[in-house]
């Protein structure tokens, strides 16, 4: 059913934007392990977008390579690479114009599946990020709330089984009050579907607690990588350990969180 | 009058559709390949400054008196706003509407049908709303070059001196109009309303 996650290598990848001056990314290398969930963090305008957008191909690469599997990404279809790529973004970019089992729906349509195992497919989505299918099938995106559409967002990214999944500030535009809720069932609904994941978030919390290993970006670079405990325990650098650790309080706060983290897992 | 109104109907139906069935395509075609797209503009814009009386004249030329002639004036005329507002309807769909299309991996075609097309149905409706209307008013001319449309009665009431069928034909040619506009500003509306 499902196919193996990717893995991916960035190969001293460089963005350059015509018109601007500091490139988008600069001479970034690193590997992401089939099957790890990288967090990406840093402030706006660091990158972090931009590394996403080079794995489908929004944004091409100036210079350097990004691979897929070893392959690099330029010799994938570019239809077939997106449909096999999961992606959600901020504001999540429902269709107002479709349901939300037709938002669902465009990809599996398009990989020809039959109409029993779409619907089917949609329903268990629904279901596993918490929206009663029978409800929130036929709903259009302008009757749902933030946080449902957000949900929506991710169901949809998931839907065909993606080998690879895109998550960018997936909970940006959610109430603080309902974030930990949806990490925590984002966190239930991806170890479930078993594939590589990046997901970037400025939320330092957010990428504690969903990351396998954290990507910290910086103007472009990769100003360091590494799991969250050996990054929290002892930071690299200044800026490391000033975005992550944060003061002595903090940083306590969330060694200990991360330790309970570790027992639930 | 009742066959000079359904000929009217038609003409300018038939030639709408013929008109929207090349220029909807084309412009979806070609609304991000502004190279190819400028240049048909600019054609379908030199066309729709052509005077319509000239215009007919020459087609009455080359294709002889009658509806040919007419048919092919309105088609003519109808490509331009039909083209235009669809090329301007794709153009107003939200960048990041279209990223997310785009990252989805549906074949172009596919997207543009499922996506861009009603994203952009607002604007391709009012461009086939113009389009009627000017097909009406100018399927009213083509009586004057032997069209069988609403124009021919107001042009035999003008010849003869005849004021109630030049103001039978004038009222039908108001009425379609208005009913054309009407009916095409409920459907945008409730396209809108989504």
């Amino acid at each position: 059913m499902s196919d193996a996650p990717y893995s991916v290598a960035f190969d001293r990848a460089s963005v350059r934007f015509p018109g601007s001056a500091a490139p988008a990314l600069e001479n970034l290398s690193l590997q992401v392990a089939a099957g790890e969930l990288l967090a990406v963090v840093g402030a706006s305008g660091s990158g972090k977008s931009t590394l996403l957008r080079c794995l489908n191909r929004l944004v091409e690469l100036s210079e350097g390579r990004v691979c897929i599997d070893g392959r690099e990404i330029g010799e994938f279809d570019l239809g077939a690479l997106r449909r096999s790529i999961g992606y959600a973004i901020q504001g999540v970019g429902l269709f107002a114009h479709l349901t939300v089992a037709e938002n669902l729906a465009l990809v599996p349509e398009t990989l020809g599946w039959p109409r029993e195992r779409t619907n089917a497919r949609v329903d268990e989505l629904l279901a596993a990020v918490r929206l009663e299918p029978t409800i929130y099938r036929n709903r259009r995106p302008r009757e749902l709330s933030g946080g449902q559409a957000q949900r929506i967002g991710i169901a949809r990214a998931l839907v065909a089984y993606p080998r690879l999944l895109l998550l960018d500030e997936p909970f940006g535009a959610v109430d603080p009050i309902l974030r930990p809720h949806l990490q925590a069932e984002l966190l239930a609904v991806l170890r479930e579907a078993r594939t590589t994941t990046l997901f970037v978030t400025h939320d330092v919390d957010e990428a504690l607690l969903l990351g396998n290993r954290i990507a910290v970006m910086r103007d472009g670079r990769l100003q360091t990588i590494g799991t969250p405990r050996a990054l929290l325990e002892d930071p690299p650098d200044a800026f490391t350990a000033e975005l992550l650790c944060g003061d002595e309080l903090l940083h306590r706060y969330r060694l200990a969180r991360l330790d309970e983290r570790g027992r639930r897992l | 009058m009742i066959s000079a109104l359904v000929a009217h109907v038609l003409l300018c139906a038939v030639a709408v559709a013929i008109a929207a069935a090349i220029a909807i395509p084309s412009a979806l075609a070609l609304a991000e390949r502004p190279r190819f797209e400028r240049p048909l503009s600019a054609l379908l814009g030199a066309l729709y400054t052509v005077p319509s009386l000239a215009l007919l004249a020459v087609l009455v030329r080359f294709v002889g008196l009658g509806n040919t002639s007419v048919e092919i004036a309105l088609v003519l005329y109808a490509l331009y706003a039909i083209f235009r507002s669809t090329v301007a309807g794709i153009r107003a769909i939200p960048a990041e509407q279209r990223e997310v299309a785009a990252a989805l991996g549906l074949p172009d075609w596919r997207r543009r049908l499922r996506v861009d097309v009603p994203l952009a149905m607002p604007a391709i409706l009012s461009g086939l709303r113009i389009a009627t209307l000017g097909s009406i008013a100018l399927a009213t001319l083509g009586g004057y070059v032997g069209g069988s449309g609403l124009g021919s009665i107001v042009f035999t009431g003008f010849a003869l001196q005849n004021r109630t069928m030049l103001v039978e034909g004038a009222l039908g040619v108001v009425a379609l109009a208005l009913l054309g506009e009407f009916a095409f500003r409920a459907l945008e509306f409730r396209t809108q309303r989504l």
